[in-house]
């Protein structure tokens, strides 16, 4: 069980998010914006964040840069994007992000992947 | 400015108010005109056409904070409902609810489908299965086949949402239908319901059909790529349906070459080749592009790159540089120099790009032919090529 983060502007997803990972046992928060996004990493700490790109008052990337740069350097960051370009995918991991999903996404495929960070992070 | 709600209203009664703002001042004008002796009446008529003037100002005025504030109200109710719906579709998924019974709201169809589109895998097939248990998608197909241009609209853009196959009939018959707007949403709708067509067989069939209505449609050559991006996972079965077809306009073409090569779809090599001499120069840059791109010219395909080095067209050229990478090293580095002395900066340009790609041969030919080209421009321009090289690589050794 992990405390998670998850930054995604779409509500629909937000709330699939909520469901899947809440059901499996985990506290989730979520987070709509950037800025709603760096309220709650200053406010908490996480096991986990999942962090859409496309985010209405910024980039994704932007604010994984600073994740990276701040206290969540140790944090395994999953990014859940419908940017599939090979570009931003390679971009994203080179920022730090340790996984990338994509789009519409299988809820199963993403609770394994969130599991198998907290995992590694013990 | 774009409101969901209250549009209809507001129209109505601005035209209300014009109306009756109007009335009083053809009145006005009408006795002024014919009766100037009469002055009693006339001040009161001017009284009455300022204060009808003022109370139709107010009226608009405070109409309009009241539309503002409805429309958000309305917009984030609905939100509030839509996700009140979600969460309860996932609990149905889950087992934790019994379906709802049927026929559903609006929010509760929008709310599927808005599922529908953000998750795929098992949740997404029981989804589809919820859809049509509840005829959604019968629904959402005879809205298509109606005759209000909003309505239609909005249906194929839900059912771009829904996914489901069978809806492929529905939708190619859109693709030809006489209203462009109509065309382009549903061939968006089928690229997405292709894209979800799972079983090899049905999607090969599928995409032949999808094919055979985009070229009766004639659809411009941006939407078609739109379409082999929406397709996904089908892309390669589109650009096969396209590429086979002997009546396909150019611009189908270059299309589909470009996704062979921003995909790269290896085993359309032969087909990007095969038009490497095309007619429309668009094509053969495009078959250029894809042939760069797969990192892939058979022997007997060098021919038709060098000739595009010495093609007419200026855009042909530039894009052939970067094919001509592909040749054997010692050929590749001649042409290259041969191209530094273009006539275009801009083919000079891509041939000094495409010889700094080349690695150290193609660095040490650029250092040679900024010394000892004979043409001035192209020793200026492998120059420049050389300098930004440099820059570019301090810079990238900085940043780590």
């Amino acid at each position: 069980m992990g405390s998670i983060l998850a930054i995604e502007d779409d509500r629909t997803v937000g709330l699939v998010l909520e469901h899947v990972l809440e059901t499996a046992g985990h506290e989730v928060r979520v987070a709509r914006d950037v800025a709603d996004g760096r309220g709650a990493l200053a406010e908490g700490r996480y096991d986990l964040i999942v962090l859409d790109l496309n985010l209405p008052d910024g980039s994704g990337l932007d604010l994984l840069r600073e994740i990276r740069q701040g206290g969540g350097a140790s944090t395994p960051v999953l990014v859940l994007s419908g940017m599939r370009q090979e570009e931003v995918v390679v971009r994203g991991l080179r920022l730090g992000a340790d996984d990338y999903v994509t789009k519409p996404f299988s809820p199963h495929e993403l609770l394994a992947r969130v599991e198998r960070w907290l995992k590694a992070r013990g | 400015m774009w409101r969901r709600f209250g549009d209809l209203g507001f129209a109505a009664l601005v035209a209300v108010v014009i109306t009756v703002e109007a009335v009083p001042l053809v009145w006005l004008t009408w006795v002024v005109l014919g009766d100037l002796g009469h002055h009693e009446g006339l001040t009161w008529i001017l009284l009455g056409g300022v204060a009808t003037a003022a109370l139709g100002l107010v009226v608009v005025t405070a109409y309009l904070l009241a539309y503002q504030t409805v429309s958000d109200r309305r917009a984030a109710a609905l939100a509030r409902a839509r996700g009140e719906w979600v969460a309860r579709w996932l609990r149905v998924l889950a087992g934790r609810e019994p379906e709802p019974a049927g026929p559903l709201g609006r929010d509760a169809v929008g709310a599927l489908l808005e599922l529908r589109e953000a998750v795929r895998g098992a949740e997404a097939e029981r989804l589809l299965e919820l859809l049509r248990r509840y005829g959604v998608g019968d629904g959402l197909e005879g809205r298509v086949r109606g005759h209000r241009i909003a309505r239609r609209l909005q249906a194929l853009e839900d059912l771009a949402r829904a996914r489901a196959p069978e809806a492929m009939p529905t939708l190619l018959a859109a693709v030809i239908d006489p209203d462009r707007r109509v065309q382009v949403a549903a061939a968006r709708a089928a690229a997405r319901t292709l894209a979800d067509v799972e079983d090899p067989g049905t999607r090969e069939e599928l995409a032949e059909a999808f094919a055979a209505s985009l070229v009766a449609a004639a659809l411009p050559f941006g939407v078609i790529e739109e379409v082999l991006l929406l397709a996904d996972e089908a892309a390669p079965a589109l650009v096969r349906a396209i590429l086979a077809r002997e009546d396909v306009p150019a611009p189908f073409v270059r299309a589909a070459l470009d996704a062979v090569g921003r995909l790269g779809l290896l085993p359309f090599g032969d087909a990007a080749v095969a038009r490497l001499s095309h007619p429309d120069p668009e094509v053969r840059a495009a078959a250029l592009r894809a042939v760069a791109r797969l990192h892939v010219l058979p022997e007997g395909a060098r021919e038709a790159v060098r000739a595009a080095l010495d093609d007419e067209v200026e855009f042909v050229r530039i894009h052939a540089t970067a094919a001509a990478a592909l040749l054997p090293r010692e050929e590749a580095l001649a042409a290259l120099w041969a191209r530094l002395g273009d006539p275009s900066w801009w083919v000079r340009r891509a041939a000094a790009d495409a010889l700094a790609g080349l690695g150290r041969a193609g660095l040490a030919e650029l250092g040679h032919a900024a010394r000892a080209h004979p043409d001035r421009y192209a020793r200026d321009m492998a120059a420049q090529a050389l300098r930004d090289r440099t820059e570019r690589v301090v810079a990238e050794a900085v940043a780590r």
